[in-house]
C-alpha cells in the first residue's frame, strides 16, 4: 500500500495547495452468533485510498479502492476537481504543523493472526454454553468477535509520512432477560488494540454470565422509588458516559464552529467559552489518544499530528477544544491531533478517543460513607443526549439503593434527566480507581463510527434528581 | 472484476450455492456549513462480494482483484468446511427472477449548483446561517447466483438543510428523491424553504413542560417512528426475540389509520428490483388498518417460519449472511390537511425532527428520543411558544396505537439513518409522554 501512495502523492502534489494521501489495508474477521446460532463468519481485507486536495480554498476528497494506474488518476483528478469546483464558495485553511517521519505500531504477545477461526468461535460457543446451562432466562443472545489489523500509510505533499500497524479486537454482546415482571436488556463491547493475549485479562464470560444474573435481580428484585432529589454515585460506565457525552461531544471544534450542524448537531460551547466554569473544581475531564492498548489509541492522527492528552475540562472550566487542522487554521490556533477517518473511504475530522474524568483520592466506601440516602448507579442501558449537548438523560441497569452508606437492594430503572452544568456541578467526590470499556462513536455523513474507550472513576454527586 | 466469474469459480470449487455481488459506486457529496461549501467528496471504488454456502455452512468474502479471486474463494471455501453448521440458513432463492428496475433518472443531474439553491432557498427566510448536504448516490448492482443474473442501476439524491435564526435556532428537512420530477418537488429548494420555515418561527424559546400532549409530528419527525417500525418488522429481528413485534402477528399493534408498507417500487432512496439473494422484491403490506399483516423476510427466514420470501434479504456485510431488512417504507396517507390537523389542537405540541432514539427496553418497545429543529407549544389550535429541553419518553406500541390523525400528504424523508427511505405523511399522535431536564 506504501508503494501505491507514494505513487499517488507524485501524480497529485503538484496539482493542488495541499495534496494528501491516506491508503489503508484492514484484514478482518468476524463472528456473530444469535442464540447459539453462529448465522455469519467471515475473514477477509478491505483497503482503498483517501486523497483530499485544496486548490483555492476548496476542498475536494476523492475515494477509490481501485489501484490500477487509470483508476488512480481518475481519483487524483477527480479530488483536484471537486476542489476547484468548489473554490468560489468555499475558504478551507489548515493550520501550519511540524511535519514528521515515523512508524508506530502495538505489540501484540498473541497475534491476531495466529489465532485460528475455530479458537474464536469456541470462546463464543463457552458464553453461550454458560448462558443457557444457568436458570436465567436469557431470552435474547447475541455475540459477536471481531478483530482488525490495519495498516496506514499517510503521506502529504508538505512531507508528512506516517505508517501504522494496528491490531484491534472487540467483543460485543446483546442479551434480554425476560420473566413475567418485564424484560431487562444489556449490551457491552469489550475492545482494546493488542492480540488475543487480553482476551482473558477481559473475562468476558464472567462479565456477560454476571450481567445475566444482575439483569434477572434486577427484574425480580428491583424496587422502583419515589422520585426525589438525592445523592448520587455513578460507576465508571456513568462517568464515562457522560465524560463523553456532554464534555467530549460538545468540545469539539466542528461542532462549535457549525461544520456538523445538520447531522449531530453544534455545541452549547462558543469559541469564546474557554475559560467559563461548567462543574465543580474538582472535575478535570481529559481526551488522551495515547491510552496504552486502547480501542481508540493512536500514536499520530489522520492528518500526521501527534497524538497526546487533552485537557477538555480543567478544575470545572472549560480548558480546550479538540482540534484537526481545519478547526485550528478557523480559531488561530493548533491542531491538537483529533482528526480521525474510521476508514479508507472517509474523511479525516475533529473525533474523541478515551474520553475519561481523571481519577481522585476516594475509594468506593469512603463516597458510600458520605451518602445517607441515595441510589449507587453503576451502569446504564438506555441514554440520550441533545444536539447542542445539553439536556441528557441516563437509566440505570445495574443500580443499588444505598442508606447509611451501605448499599442495600436493587433498584429498577432508575432515571437521570438534567443538564450538562447540573451534571458536573454536582460532582463532589470522586474515586481513585479507573475502568474502562470499548466503544463505537458515531458521527457525520456517510457515516464515521470509530473506536474509543469510555470509562473512569467512580463519582459522587449531590442532590440530585432521581425518577423512575 | 466480474460476479459472474466469481460465482462459477465459487461452484467449481465445491460451494453448493453462491450468490456473488458486485458493486460499482461514484457517488457525489457536497458539504455546507454557514453558507459555504466545506467539502466536496467523490467515491469511485468497486466491491464484489461471495456468499457461499457448502455442506450447510456459510460465510461470505471480499474479492480485491481478478488475480486474487480464485485463491480467495478456495481460501473462503475451506474457511466455511470448517465452521459449524448454520441452521439458519434454508438456501438461497431458488426460482427465477423477472426484476422490476428501480424508475430512475437522477443519475446525470449535476449537483454542484444544487447547494446554492438550498442556502437561498432558506434565506430567503431571513434565517442567518444555514448548513447541509448534496448526495447524490450512483450505483450500478450485478448480482450472480445460482439460479438467477441481474442487473441494475440504483441512483437517488438526498438533500439536507438545517437553517439557523439570528438566536441561533433550527430548523431543519431533508428528503430523498430518485426522479428529476421528485427533485423538483422534493429537493434542494422544498428542503431549504421547509428548514428555512421552521428556522424563523423557531424564537424566543422557553423550556418546556412535563406531561401527556397530543404531538403533530412533521413527515421528519414521524418517519423516525417509521424507520424503528421498519427495523423491527425483519423477522431476523423476530427471530432473534428483540423485536417488539414479537408474538404480534395478525393482532393490532397500531390504531386502524395505520396502514404500513415496505415499498421498493416507488421511486426513492430504498428502491430496487431485486433483493441480495436475487428474489424479486415487491410492495409488502407489513401492517394493514393496524394489524400485523406479516414480517419481512428473506428465503431463509421465510421458510424458518413457513412462510414466503418478500424480497428483503439484505447483505449483513461482505456477503457473510444475507438477513430481512426493510427497504423502504411507505404509510398509507390520511385525509387532512396539516395545518387542519395543527388547527384541531386544544392543547399539544408540533414538532420538526428528533434524534437519539435509544431503547430501555427494544422487546417491549420502551424508547426516548429527543425532539430538534423546531418543537412548538399548540394551543387552541395555534403556536404559541417554541420549546427546548423536552424528551419524548414512550413506548412505539403505545404512539403506534395513539395515531388519531394522517395527513394527506406523504413526503419522501431521509435523514442520516434516524429517518431512512420512508414516504410519511404528517401524524397526529394523542397521548405521548414528554421529560424534560432539570
Amino acid at each position: 500500500m506504501k508503494t501505491i501512495a507514494e505513487k499517488v502523492l507524485a501524480l497529485g502534489q503538484s496539482k493542488a495547495d495541499y495534496f494528501e494521501v491516506r491508503a489503508e489495508s484492514r484484514k478482518y474477521s468476524v463472528n456473530f452468533m444469535k442464540n447459539g446460532t453462529l448465522t455469519a463468519s467471515t475473514q477477509g481485507e478491505d483497503r482503498g485510498l483517501a486523497i483530499r486536495a485544496i486548490v483555492g480554498g476548496g476542498m475536494g476528497a476523492a475515494y477509490t479502492n481501485r489501484t490500477d494506474e487509470a483508476s488512480l488518476e481518475k481519483a487524483v483528478g477527480a479530488a483536484v476537481e471537486q476542489a476547484k469546483k468548489v473554490s468560489g464558495t468555499s475558504n478551507v485553511r489548515l493550520s501550519d504543523e511540524k511535519t514528521y517521519k515515523d512508524y508506530w505500531t502495538v505489540e501484540q504477545k498473541r497475534k491476531i493472526e495466529d489465532v485460528d477461526n475455530d479458537e474464536k468461535v469456541e470462546y463464543l460457543k463457552e458464553i453461550e454454553q454458560a448462558l443457557t446451562s444457568s436458570k436465567i432466562p436469557a431470552v435474547v443472545r447475541m455475540q459477536v468477535l471481531r478483530d482488525m489489523l490495519t495498516e496506514k500509510h499517510i503521506l502529504t505533499s508538505e512531507g508528512t509520512d506516517i505508517s501504522s500497524l494496528l491490531p484491534q479486537i472487540e467483543y460485543f454482546y446483546f442479551m434480554v432477560v425476560a420473566s413475567e415482571k418485564g424484560n431487562e436488556q444489556a449490551y457491552s463491547q469489550l475492545a482494546w488494540a493488542g492480540g488475543y493475549d487480553r482476551w482473558d485479562d477481559w473475562n468476558p464470560l464472567g462479565r456477560v454470565t454476571d450481567m445475566a444474573s444482575i439483569l434477572f435481580r434486577s427484574i425480580t428484585e428491583g424496587k422502583m422509588l419515589k422520585d426525589g432529589k438525592m445523592d448520587l454515585i455513578v460507576g465508571p460506565e456513568v462517568s464515562g458516559i457522560a465524560a463523553h457525552e456532554s464534555c467530549g461531544h460538545p468540545t469539539e471544534a466542528d461542532r462549535i464552529l457549525g461544520r456538523e450542524a445538520y447531522l449531530a448537531g453544534e455545541s452549547f460551547v462558543k469559541p469564546d467559552m474557554i475559560g467559563q466554569r461548567i462543574g465543580s473544581d474538582i472535575v478535570n475531564v481529559v481526551d488522551d489518544p495515547t491510552v496504552d492498548n486502547s480501542f481508540g489509541y493512536y500514536k499520530y492522527d489522520d492528518e500526521g499530528v501527534p497524538a497526546r492528552r487533552r485537557y477538555l475540562y480543567k478544575n470545572g472550566i472549560i480548558n480546550e477544544f479538540l482540534q484537526n487542522r481545519e478547526t485550528a487554521a478557523m480559531t488561530g490556533t493548533q491542531s491538537n491531533g483529533a482528526a480521525r477517518a474510521s476508514n479508507w473511504d472517509r474523511e479525516p475530522i475533529v473525533r474523541m478517543s478515551t474520553t475519561f474524568v481523571e481519577p481522585g483520592d476516594y475509594t468506593l466506601d469512603e463516597m458510600l460513607e458520605g451518602v445517607k440516602y441515595g441510589i449507587y448507579m453503576k451502569s446504564f442501558t438506555e441514554w440520550n443526549i441533545d444536539d447542542v449537548r445539553y439536556n441528557q438523560k441516563y437509566v440505570g441497569r445495574e443500580a443499588y439503593l444505598i442508606e447509611n452508606g451501605e448499599i442495600k437492594g436493587p433498584v429498577r430503572r432508575p432515571v437521570i434527566e438534567l443538564t450538562t452544568p447540573t451534571f458536573w456541578g454536582a460532582v463532589d467526590a470522586i474515586g481513585k480507581e479507573m475502568d474502562f470499556v470499548g466503544a463505537t462513536c458515531g458521527k457525520s455523513d456517510p457515516e464515521q463510527g470509530v473506536p474509543v474507550w469510555t470509562g473512569g472513576p467512580h463519582m459522587r454527586l449531590r442532590d440530585v434528581r432521581m425518577r423512575w | 472484476m466480474d460476479a459472474e466469474k466469481a460465482l462459477r469459480i465459487a461452484l467449481e470449487l465445491g460451494a453448493d450455492e453462491a450468490a456473488a455481488k458486485r458493486m460499482e459506486k461514484d457517488d457525489v457529496q457536497i458539504r455546507f456549513s454557514n453558507n459555504n461549501v466545506d467539502i466536496s467528496n467523490r467515491w469511485l471504488d468497486e466491491s464484489l462480494a461471495v456468499f457461499i454456502a457448502v455442506n450447510g455452512r456459510t460465510t461470505g468474502v471480499e474479492i480485491k482483484n481478478d488475480s486474487e479471486m480464485k485463491e480467495t474463494i478456495e481460501k473462503a471455501i475451506n474457511f466455511a468446511k470448517k465452521l459449524p453448521e448454520n441452521p439458519d440458513f434454508r438456501g438461497l432463492y431458488d426460482k427465477k427472477t423477472v426484476a422490476r428496475a428501480p424508475d430512475t433518472d437522477v443519475g446525470t443531474v449535476d449537483i454542484s449548483e444544487l447547494p446554492e439553491i438550498a442556502m437561498d432557498a432558506a434565506l430567503e427566510h431571513g434565517v442567518k446561517r444555514v448548513s447541509g448536504e448534496i448526495y447524490l448516490s450512483k450505483k450500478k448492482i450485478a448480482l450472480e447466483t445460482n439460479y438467477n443474473s441481474l442487473e441494475e442501476y440504483r441512483y437517488h439524491i438526498i438533500s439536507t438543510v438545517r437553517a439557523f435564526n439570528e438566536e441561533g435556532n433550527p430548523g431543519q428537512a431533508s428528503t430523498h428523491a430518485a426522479t428529476k420530477r421528485e427533485l423538483e418537488e422534493f429537493g434542494p429548494a422544498y428542503v431549504g424553504e421547509q428548514a428555512g420555515r421552521l428556522a424563523v418561527m423557531n424564537r424566543n424559546v422557553k423550556e418546556g413542560r412535563e406531561g401527556k400532549y397530543t404531538i403533530l409530528f412533521e413527515p421528519l419527525c414521524f418517519g423516525s417512528a417509521v424507520t424503528e417500525m421498519g427495523r423491527s418488522l425483519s423477522a431476523f429481528s423476530v427471530d432473534m426475540g428483540s423485536s417488539f413485534f414479537v408474538d404480534k402477528m395478525d393482532k393490532e399493534v397500531g390504531s386502524e389509520m395505520l396502514t404500513l408498507w415496505d415499498d421498493p417500487h416507488t421511486p426513492g432512496a430504498g428502491s430496487r428490483g431485486f433483493d441480495d439473494e436475487g428474489a424479486p422484491t415487491q410492495k409488502t403490506l407489513a401492517i394493514g388498518d393496524g394489524v400485523l399483516k406479516t414480517y419481512l423476510h428473506s428465503n431463509s427466514t421465510a421458510k424458518k417460519m413457513g412462510t414466503e420470501t418478500t424480497g428483503n434479504g439484505a447483505d449483513a456485510g461482505s456477503m457473510a449472511g444475507i438477513n430481512p431488512r426493510y427497504w423502504q417504507m411507505s404509510v398509507k396517507p390520511g385525509k387532512s390537511d396539516w395545518r387542519d390537523m395543527l388547527a384541531g389542537i386544544d392543547k399539544g405540541l408540533y414538532i420538526a425532527n428528533t434524534w437519539y432514539t435509544r431503547y430501555q427496553d427494544h422487546r417491549a418497545g420502551d424508547y426516548s428520543t429527543i425532539p430538534r429543529d423546531g418543537i412548538f407549544y399548540v394551543e387552541n389550535g395555534e403556536i404559541k411558544k417554541a420549546w427546548k429541553g423536552v424528551r419524548i419518553t414512550e413506548n412505539m406500541l403505545n404512539l403506534m396505537q395513539n395515531i388519531r390523525e394522517l395527513g394527506d400528504e406523504v413526503v419522501p424523508v431521509d435523514w442520516w439513518g434516524e429517518t431512512h427511505a420512508v414516504f410519511a405523511p404528517h401524524a397526529l399522535v394523542d397521548n405521548v409522554r414528554i421529560t424534560g431536564a432539570k
